[in-house]
């Protein structure tokens, strides 16, 4: 039903997705899994309509849609879920079903403008099509509903809603499992089956729900840095050497063990929640009731699949979320409700996922404005910067090029450096594995563990293994709570597996 | 012809003098500040009103700086803040509101009689180029236009303030986590894109044989934008070369009989052409980089 | 209130009624300049819902419209002066010169977008006023273009229900608009347009429908603008009015057809009722500001509401009157809580 016969994506350098190839069978579930940024959503994309390859060719039921807009995809049968749910927001569940039926109605636009009677008939007849669905779905009654107000659960539902509104043929659902809890899951892989059965479809899925993918497809792909790692049947590809070692980072033999000496708590997290959202646009939250400690001049390292909450944990320590429960001392302080700047004058320091240098700056400039809340002190400055520079000599002889032009480790290594020019005790790093090669991972950590000697508590937040011979505890999250912590010893190769693959070892 | 040139590059710096301000504004929020225009106004209404009650010249001025000074502060205060993280139209819209406001009340305070209001400097001839004379007037304006374009590349290139603010365009996350405050950046780019506004309405007024409610926007603010596209909207360098070269545009097509005659209006036409040609064949403007805009980062909404 | 009962039937037929004496019966009451305002504000009504597919329906904004206006305006002065058609005939003509008209500057929108489109339709507005509005053979140059009334409408009363007449038109197919799967199409590429483009609608085909459906009205509004007062004249679609078209339909409030209604009418009677209100007399009563003519009163109020509704109440008037709206189809309230569990049936 559909190919994608080597496809490649480059944007801006950097190459999202090489010689990628994927065969859909109809009425197969086909799974594509793979670490974060894989290029996973991007193959979609592709598929899609949303964005042309650089190279290589999509099939559509042996007709080539290379060059199709996605409207006309959509035409063609194909319907695609959203990972931030596809839905019109502001709008009920019954305008988007009927959204959703923009090609099956029968009258033309004009007709419909001049109010023809046979568009009040046709009108008619997509409304109850929109309400046989809601009741296959187990909607009835949600119709007059604002999608809104809606849980997380449900609106995802009613996206499916919409999905199947459009008639496709072929489905592509990105991440559907996430957000639920593990019922849920069941629930959603028995519903998939039934639907597949009754509307004669194909579904091809994104997932990181390795056991959920296991249970529902009959074929899988693993991608991983854009290019297909290993395709087969469930089992064969999650215990497939090369998987496992994509999710989890090498298997280490000797780890490098806590510090002897005991160590008072810098950071005690008490029995938090945060969600996203305010008022009725929150969704469900995302860490709920959760506690741990950060100890001084510890290397800590968060654990945890896309989703699990680890960068919220992150940002809920940095002060750009708050908390609708619980509180957050620091140093003895009560920093709940303190902001984001004022957390970086008590020493706080988050350096976010994705780098987030100032593209059109300098590696100089970046580094002074990370020094904003001493910008007056110009011998103070210059110390740090030294520090930094001493850390990452990399940059020394960049100090005058463009953050947007350097390669992904300078950039995290600009993007460590600067938030060391604010002289933090609290050193947050989200991800700073993401997209470079393991050689390049290992020497930024090695510099974290330089600048640990120093006194700077960190934490990291990663997917895989790579950090964890630089860590003294690791603590696994799982929505949203702690399913593991212990220290980096304890917390092995194998338990990880089990944890993210789903499979023992 | 080359008196076109010459009339053109003296128009072009008052456009270029407002370019700047909407460029500092938009490189700074991303944000199209249709009150660019009414801060001058203002502050033309200010300096005439002081000089006619007997102050002295240069202090009138000042007062007229002040003047779009507190109407640039007030805008921010109760237009741009309250709608901070709204999508960039919305600021357009309640921007361009402000503009009506102003044009309103200098029409109710001020009554709509064209004024007229000395210049600052006297002497008439100082230059005669192309046997049209240029005034001290003229050339006080392309010569402020000019140290202005230097200074403010120097202030983003070297303060820490300047700095911070192309930050806060260019990654409004990483600027909140470096601990500085997105308010009291927008106070400032306001208050000074304001003052930049009230210096071009000043300086220009004296030249335009007359003024009256809404002066600066109806007669300048559109080719105004104009410069500043064309000059990729963020580059302040860029603003003044855009406003000479609209300037340049205008005159000529006033000169050539073939446009004046047949073609009513022609300067406005000339105008929208030029914009949509920039916009459709090469929207990073004439001295922007080869690929694409460089808008400063969208609100996440 | 419920519903159902007898009270609720007698006074929701006394609000009705109420309305319709307004609108209907009052005009005749008064005298036939009176009438002349009371026409421009229907008239201002039509303009508002027109610029109200732009901005509200598609998230288009323009800041040119009164250039779609005056273009109607003019050639339908064109038509019936200069070629002596008849009224019906001319009316004919403009909208398909407003609809080609908008159908060029939506074809610029699909290239230019957001902000940059708004500067265009500035400029472009800018061009229509100092420019085409001034081309002497087409409209008179700067004395202007005469308009006569249709013979069968002569009377500035009969004019009135003529122009009620369109209005109601106008309402009738912005109705079917948004009730038929272009309005969702259009609500769906203004949200997210990922999301549109999944659902099979053509973002540059709705855009191009939307852009059209606004030029013919506006245009329709500026022919019927342009009798109402027998001539018109390039100076008399400035800068100005097309802020003032976008104040009152925001200000109206967004996509909301009664909201844009009275926001629009609201405008074009602020000077009317300031006078008649003596509101002008209260305030050149404060002694330290000067007197206040009530034809600036717009200028001055506009702004202010504008700026209020977008930070305090964005859904304007339109969203003060749904309440209102609500209770006359006696529709009940939404719900606020729901029942859920997990996996099985919903309830709301």
């Amino acid at each position: 039903m559909l190919e994608v016969e080597g496809c490649t994506v480059n944007f801006g350098g950097i190459r999202a997705l090489y010689d990628v190839s994927v065969a859909v069978g109809e009425l197969e579930i086909v799974g594509i899994i793979g670490p974060n940024g894989a290029g996973k959503t991007t193959l979609f994309d592709v598929i899609n309509g949303f964005r042309k390859p650089d190279g290589g060719r999509v099939r559509f039921r042996g007709a080539d849609i290379t060059s199709l807009p996605a409207h006309q995809r959509a035409a063609a049968g194909m319907a695609r879920a959203f990972q931030n749910v596809g839905l019109i927001r502001g709008a009920t569940v019954r305008t988007n079903l009927l959204a959703a039926e923009h090609l099956a109605a029968r009258y033309s636009a004009t007709a419909g403008l001049l109010g023809l009677p046979a568009t009040f008939a046709d009108e008619r007849r997509l409304s109850q099509r929109a309400e046989t669905l809601t009741g296959i779905l187990g909607l009835s009654g949600l119709l007059e509903r604002d999608v809104d107000g809606l849980p997380y659960g449900v609106l995802k539902r009613v996206e499916l809603g919409a999905v199947l509104a459009t008639d496709p043929d072929l489905i592509l659902l990105d991440e559907p499992t996430s957000g639920l809890g593990p019922g849920e899951s069941d629930t959603f892989a028995a519903m998939l089956v039934e639907l597949r059965r009754t509307f004669g479809l194909t579904i091809l899925m994104i997932e990181h729900n390795v056991p959920f993918v296991s249970d529902v497809c009959d074929y899988v792909y693993c991608l991983n840095f854009g290019e297909v790692l290993a395709e087969g049947k469930p089992h064969e590809v999650r215990n497939h050497p090369e998987v496992v070692r994509a999710y989890l980072g090498d298997e280490v033999d000797s780890w490098l063990l806590g510090a002897e000496k005991p160590r008072d708590p810098l950071v005690v997290v008490d029995r938090v929640q945060v969600s996203y959202g305010t008022g009725h646009h929150r969704g469900a939250p995302v860490l709920r009731d959760l506690s741990f400690e950060v100890l001084d001049a510890e290397r800590l390292v968060v654990l945890g699949l896309n989703g699990a909450g680890k960068t919220t944990t992150l940002a809920m320590l940095a002060g750009l979320l708050r908390p609708e429960r619980g509180s957050i001392c620091f140093a003895g302080q009560d920093i709940t409700n303190l902001t984001a700047a004022e957390r970086v004058a008590l020493g706080i320091t988050l350096v976010p996922e994705g780098r987030q240098v100032f593209p059109g700056l300098s590696v100089d400039h970046n580094l002074r404005l990370g020094a904003w809340m001493h910008r007056h002190d110009s011998r103070r400055i210059a110390e740090s910067r030294e520090r930094v520079l001493r850390v990452f000599p990399q940059l020394a002889p960049r100090r005058s090029q463009l953050a947007g032009t350097l390669s992904g480790g300078e950039q995290q290594m600009l993007a460590i450096g600067r938030a060391l020019m604010a002289s933090p005790r609290l050193l947050l790093i989200d991800e700073a594995s993401l997209g470079l090669s393991p050689a390049i991972t290992q020497s930024v950590f090695s510099m974290i563990d330089q600048i640990n000697s120093q006194g700077v508590t960190v934490v990291l937040v990663e997917q895989g293994t790579a950090a964890l011979t630089h860590a003294d505890r690791a603590m696994i999250l799982e929505r949203g709570q702690i399913v593991h912590r212990g220290t980096g010893a304890e917390t092995d190769h194998a338990s990880l597996r089990e944890r993210y693959l789903g499979t023992p070892a | 012809m080359r008196q076109a040139l010459v009339i053109g590059v003296v128009a072009g710096s008052g456009y270029g003098l407002i370019a700047l301000g909407l460029v500092l504004v938009y490189k700074s929020s991303g944000i199209f500040n249709f009150a660019q225009g009414e801060f001058g106004t203002v502050a033309v209404f200010a300096l005439w009103g002081a000089h006619s009650a007997g102050v002295p010249y240069g202090v009138a001025m000042l007062l007229g700086l002040g003047a779009a000074l507190a109407s640039g502060l007030v805008t921010e205060r109760f237009v741009v803040r309250p709608l901070f993280a709204a999508p960039r139209v919305t600021l357009l819209v309640a921007t361009a509101g402000v503009s009506l406001f102003a044009i309103g009340a200098e029409l109710w305070l001020g009554h709509s009689q064209l004024r007229f209001v000395a210049p600052a400097l006297g002497r008439l001839d100082r230059m005669s180029v192309f046997g049209f004379h240029v005034s001290d007037q003229r050339l006080l304006v392309i010569a402020t236009l000019v140290a202005l374009a230097v200074a403010g590349a120097a202030f983003f290139a070297r303060t820490n303030l300047g700095l911070a603010v192309l930050g806060l365009s260019q990654n409004p996350l990483a600027t909140e986590l470096m601990g500085i405050s997105a308010e009291r950046l927008s106070r400032f780019t306001w208050g000074t894109a304001a003052v930049l506004g009230g210096l071009g309405g000043i300086l220009s007024a004296p030249l335009a044989g007359g003024f009256g409610p809404g002066f600066v926007t109806l007669s300048s603010l559109i080719p105004a934008f104009t410069a500043a596209v064309l000059g990729g909207m963020n580059s302040l360098p860029g603003a003044l070369v855009g406003g000479i070269v609209v300037g340049v545009a205008e005159s000529v097509t006033v000169s050539s009989p073939l446009f004046s005659e047949h073609v009513p209006g022609a300067p406005s036409v000339v105008v929208f052409a030029l914009l949509v040609a920039v916009l459709t064949f090469r929207p990073q403007g004439l001295l922007g980089p080869r690929s694409g805009l460089t808008a400063p980062a969208e609100r996440a909404r | 209130m419920n519903g159902h009962s007898t009270v609720g039937w007698i006074a929701r037929g006394t609000a009705v009624g109420g309305i319709a004496a307004l609108v209907l019966v009052f005009p005749l009451t008064r005298s036939g300049i009176e009438v002349n305002i009371f026409t421009e504000a229907v008239i201002y009504a039509i303009i508002g819902l027109s610029l109200n597919v732009l901005l509200g329906y598609a998230g288009q904004i323009s800041l040119g419209h009164q250039a779609f206006v005056g273009i109607g305006a003019f050639t339908s002065a064109y038509m019936t002066s200069v070629h002596e058609q008849n009224f019906v005939a001319a009316l004919g003509v403009t909208m398909v010169v407003g609809a080609v008209q908008a159908l060029l500057l939506g074809v610029v929108s699909l290239r230019i977008t957001g902000l940059y489109f708004a500067l265009v339709t500035l400029a472009y507005g800018r061009m229509a006023e100092n420019s085409l509005f001034n081309i002497t053979s087409f409209t008179g140059g700067s004395t202007g273009q005469a308009a006569p009334k249709p013979a069968a409408f002569a009377s500035d009363y009969r004019y009135y229900y003529l122009c009620l007449a369109v209005l109601a038109i106008v309402l009738f197919i912005d109705w079917r608009l948004t009730s038929t799967k272009t309005g969702r199409a259009l609500l769906a590429i203004r949200q997210d347009p990922r999301v549109a483009a999944s659902f099979g609608a053509s973002l540059k085909r709705y855009t191009l429908i939307a852009f059209v459906t606004s030029g013919v009205f506006a245009s329709v509004a500026g022919a019927l603008l342009a009798h109402n007062t027998t001539s018109v004249v390039s100076s008399q679609f400035d800068f100005r009015l097309a802020l003032v078209f976008v104040i009152m339909t925001v200000v109206g409030g967004l996509r909301s057809r009664a909201g844009v209604v009275v926001g629009s009418v609201f405008f074009a009677l602020t000077d009317y009722l300031f006078d008649r209100l003596h509101l002008s007399v209260a305030i050149n009563a404060i002694p330290v500001l000067p007197d206040l003519s009530p034809d600036l009163a717009p200028l001055v109020v506009g702004p202010l509401l504008l700026i209020f509704t977008l930070t305090r109440h964005p859904g304007g008037f339109g969203e003060m009157l749904r309440p209102f709206g609500r209770w006359l189809r006696r529709e009940p309230s939404p719900h606020t809580e729901i029942d859920l569990r997990d996996g099985e049936r919903v309830h709301a």
